[in-house]
C-alpha cells in the first residue's frame, strides 16, 4: 500500500508539472480517435480484424485473457452497442466506450479501451465482457436497470470549468483508494448527489431502494459505513480522461481474499457477517467511468464481471 | 508404508505426520512415497490448508501454485478460507511413480460447501507444484444445487481396489484417460473404450448413463436462458443413446470447440483411476449442429450459445480395460483463460 501512496504522489506532482507547462502534441484529435473506434467496431460486426488498422505487435485482450484478433468477441459481435459512454484522451491517444452489445442473441455489458499509435494505427485493445453465462446470476429483485446512461455522463464540460486530464485520473484514483486503503469517503471529492450503476443496476442513490439500505444511500455515505474491508485490495488500475465531458475511466481488479468475516454497512457501524459471496477468494474486473464536475464526483457508471482471484489483467 | 530408496540426512520437516512421526520427521535424499504415504501427504495438506498453515507441510524451494488458473503465492487463495476437512465426500488418485497425487472432496471454505480437486507434485518429499480448482456457489447457482444429492459419498466403484492381477500397466490407464477428449472433440464416443454401465457424474449432477436431472421447473435461483436450453436439450436425449458412449456420438457435445492442456498426470493401478486435467473451450460460432439420432437420422438442433472456458477435472474408473465411472468437476472462466500449466 505504501507504493500506492508513493505513485499516487509521485503522480500529482507530475500533474501539477504538466498543468504549469506545455502539454505534449496531440497525435489523433477527439474526431481521429472517434473513427477510430467506429472503425474497430465496424470491423468487429463484419468479424474481420483486417478492416482495423493495427501495429504488428497490436495487443488485445478479452476479459484479462490474450486472444487473437479473430477470436473470442471477433467470432460472435452480433449488433453495434446501444447504451454508450464514450472517452476519448487526445493526451494519451486512446479511446474508451462503455455500453452493451448483442452476443449472439445476448445482450451483454461491454466496455472497451483503444490506444492508437501516431494517430495511425492501434497497438493496445482491451475489452470487458459481461457474458450471461458469467458464475454470478443477473440481479434479482430491486427495480430494473434504464435503458440509457444517465443524460450528465456525456454533457459537455464548458471550457473555462474543465479539469487536464492528470486531474481528472487523480480524482477517479482517490475512488480506489477511498476503498481499498482507507475505507472510507472522507478522501473521496464525491459529490452529495453522487449516484453509481453497476451493469445497469442503479446501486448508489436509489430512491427505489429501502431508506437505509445501501443502494438508498450516497457514494460518500456508501464508504463511511467501511463495507470496503471486503475488498482486499484494487490493483493493476489504469485510467485514460477526456476534458471535454469531465470522465475518469478506470480499468483494474478488485481482489476480495474473502478473509473478512464481518463488516459494517451502515452509518452507525454496527458490525454484521458479510454474505457467503465475500467470504470466498475472487476478483472483480471492472470498467469504471466517472462523471466529474466542479472536481467533483457526479456519477459512476460500471461494468464488470467475476475473474479468478488473483487473476493478472494481460496487461 | 515403503520408502524407496532414501537417504536419511537431517531432521525436521515439522509435523508432517505421514512419515509415522507425530511430533517430528525427517527430510530424505531421493525419497520417494509409495501409494498410502502419498494419499496420507495429500490428507495432511489439506489439514494445513484448513489450519491456514502452509509451514505445516514441507514445499519445495521453487513451488508453483495456481488456483483455478490464477497462479498466486502460496498461502493465498483456499488457504485463507477453507474451514473445514472433508468428510463423507473423499476421493484420492496416487501414482507413485509420477510422485503426483490428486484429490476430488467435499469440502467447507468459510462455512460453505466446496468442491475442491487438488493435485499435488513432489520431488524429494517436497511439494514442487499444487494445483486447486474449487468449485463454489455449490449452494446457491441451479447446477451446483441440482448435483449435492449425489456429492454425500463417492460411488462404491470408484473406491474400490481393482483384484491385483486385473490391474492395468500404468500407461494404459494414462491412454484409456486420453481417449475420452478425443471422443469428446470428434463427436464419436467409440473413441474410448466405455463400458455400458458407465455413469458420469459433473459436480455431482448425472450427466450420463443414468437418469440426467430435469430442469428445475420453478429454480429458486436465477438461470440464464442458455443454460436452461442447454438443460432441457440433456433431458431430452433419447434414452437409449443416454450412455457415456451413445450420447457423445449423437454430437450433443458439438458445442465444445476444443479441449486445450490435456494432462492426464496420474494413474493409480491399486484403484484403476486415471486422473485427468484440462481447459474446455466454447467459442458460442456454431449456430446449430447435426444431431445423430439413435436410428441414424440426422436432425440439425439448436447449438449452446455461450462464449467461455471450462477447466476441469476427471477422475477415471477403469476396470478391464474400460471405463466405468466418471466423476469430473468444472466451472465457468473467461473465453480464452489458460491453465497456468502451459
Amino acid at each position: 500500500m505504501k507504493r500506492l501512496i508513493s505513485i499516487t504522489f509521485a503522480a500529482a506532482v507530475l500533474c501539477f508539472s504538466l498543468t504549469a507547462g506545455a502539454a505534449s502534441p496531440v497525435e489523433c484529435d477527439r474526431e481521429c480517435l472517434a473513427g477510430f473506434m467506429t472503425k474497430y467496431l465496424n470491423a468487429l460486426m463484419a468479424h474481420d480484424a483486417s478492416k482495423l488498422p493495427v501495429t504488428k505487435n497490436v495487443k488485445y485482450t478479452e476479459n484479462g485473457v490474450r486472444l487473437n484478433l479473430t477470436d473470442g468477441l471477433w467470432q460472435t459481435a452480433s449488433a453495434m452497442p446501444t447504451y454508450r459512454v464514450n472517452v476519448i484522451d487526445e493526451q494519451s491517444g486512446q479511446v474508451g466506450l462503455l455500453g452493451r452489445i448483442l452476443e449472439n442473441g445476448n445482450n451483454n455489458w461491454y466496455a472497451a479501451r483503444l490506444k492508437v499509435e501516431k494517430g495511425e494505427l492501434v497497438s493496445e485493445l482491451e475489452i470487458l465482457i459481461v457474458r450471461t453465462i458469467s458464475m454470478a446470476p443477473p440481479p434479482e429483485g430491486g427495480p430494473k436497470g434504464p435503458a440509457e446512461p444517465h443524460p450528465l455522463m456525456m454533457q459537455v464540460i464548458p471550457e473555462g470549468k474543465r479539469l487536464p486530464p492528470c486531474k481528472l485520473k487523480m480524482i477517479g484514483n482517490s475512488y480506489f483508494t477511498g476503498l481499498d486503503t482507507d475505507n472510507n469517503g472522507a478522501n473521496v471529492p464525491f459529490d452529495p448527489e453522487c449516484q453509481r450503476r453497476e451493469n445497469g443496476t442503479t446501486t448508489a442513490n436509489n430512491p427505489d431502494y429501502p431508506k437505509g439500505s445501501m443502494q438508498w444511500m450516497d457514494c460518500k455515505s456508501q464508504f463511511d459505513t467501511h463495507f470496503s474491508t471486503i475488498v482486499t485490495d484494487i490493483r493493476e488500475r489504469r485510467f485514460i480522461a477526456d476534458p471535454v465531458t469531465g470522465l475518469a475511466f478506470g480499468w483494474g481488479y478488485f481482489d476480495h481474499n474473502g478473509s473478512v468475516e464481518k463488516m459494517s454497512n451502515t452509518l452507525d457501524n454496527k458490525m454484521t457477517d458479510v454474505t457467503s459471496m465475500f467470504r470466498q477468494p475472487f476478483s472483480f474486473y471492472i470498467a469504471e467511468i466517472f462523471k466529474i464536475k466542479d472536481a467533483k464526483i457526479r456519477q459512476i457508471e460500471a461494468v464488470l464481471t467475476t475473474v479468478p482471484y488473483g487473476m493478472e489483467s494481460g496487461w | 508404508m515403503k520408502i524407496k530408496s532414501f537417504i536419511i540426512s537431517v531432521a525436521l520437516i515439522a509435523g508432517l505426520s505421514v512419515l509415522g512421526a507425530s511430533a517430528q520427521s525427517y527430510a530424505y535424499e531421493k525419497y520417494a512415497c509409495d501409494r498410502e504415504c502419498m494419499v496420507n501427504f495429500m490428507k495432511q495438506y489439506l489439514k494445513a490448508l484448513v489450519a491456514h498453515d502452509p509451514g505445516a507441510v514441507p514445499f519445495a524451494h521453487e513451488v508453483k501454485f495456481v488456483e483455478n488458473t490464477a497462479n498466486i503465492p502460496v498461502g493465498k487463495g483456499l488457504w485463507v478460507t477453507a474451514s473445514a476437512l472433508p468428510t463423507t465426500f473423499q476421493i484420492y488418485a496416487a501414482d507413485p511413480d509420477a510422485q503426483q497425487v490428486a484429490c476430488l472432496v467435499m469440502m467447507k471454505e468459510t462455512g460453505n460447501d466446496i468442491l475442491l480437486g487438488a493435485r499435488l507434485k513432489l520431488e524429494d518429499a517436497k511439494i514442487s507444484e499444487a494445483e486447486h480448482q474449487v468449485v463454489r456457489d455449490l449452494g446457491s447457482s441451479a447446477f451446483g444445487k441440482m448435483g449435492l444429492a449425489n456429492l454425500k459419498t463417492p460411488r462404491p466403484g470408484l473406491l474400490e481396489d481393482v483384484p491385483e492381477a486385473q490391474r492395468l500397466p500404468r500407461w494404459e490407464l494414462l491412454e484409456i484417460g486420453r481417449t475420452y477428449y478425443e471422443a469428446l472433440t470428434k463427436e464419436d464416443g467409440t473413441l474410448s473404450p466405455f463400458a455400458k454401465e458407465c455413469e458420469r457424474h459433473e459436480n455431482g449432477m448425472v450427466t450420463a448413463g443414468g437418469k440426467p436431472p430435469a430442469p428445475p421447473s420453478k429454480p429458486d435461483v436465477a438461470m440464464d436462458e442458455q443454460t436452461k436450453k442447454m438443460m432441457e436439450a440433456m433431458a431430452a436425449t433419447d434414452p437409449s443413446a443416454n450412455t457415456c458412449e451413445g450420447q457423445i456420438s449423437t454430437g450433443a457435445f458439438s458445442y465444445i470447440s476444443d479441449i486445450k492442456n490435456r494432462r492426464v498426470l496420474i494413474a493409480d493401478q491399486q484403484k484403476g483411476l486415471a486422473v485427468g486435467f484440462s481447459m474446455f473451450y466454447h467459442d458460442s460460432t456454431l449456430k446449430e449442429y447435426p444431431y445423430k439420432k439413435p436410428d441414424g437420422e440426422i436432425e440439425m438442433r439448436p447449438s449452446y450459445q455461450g462464449t467461455f472456458n471450462l477447466p476441469a477435472v476427471h477422475f477415471f474408473k477403469i476396470k478391464k480395460g474400460k471405463i466405468y465411472e466418471i466423476e469430473a468437476i468444472g466451472f465457468q472462466l473467461p473465453y480464452g483463460i489458460k491453465s497456468g500449466w502451459e
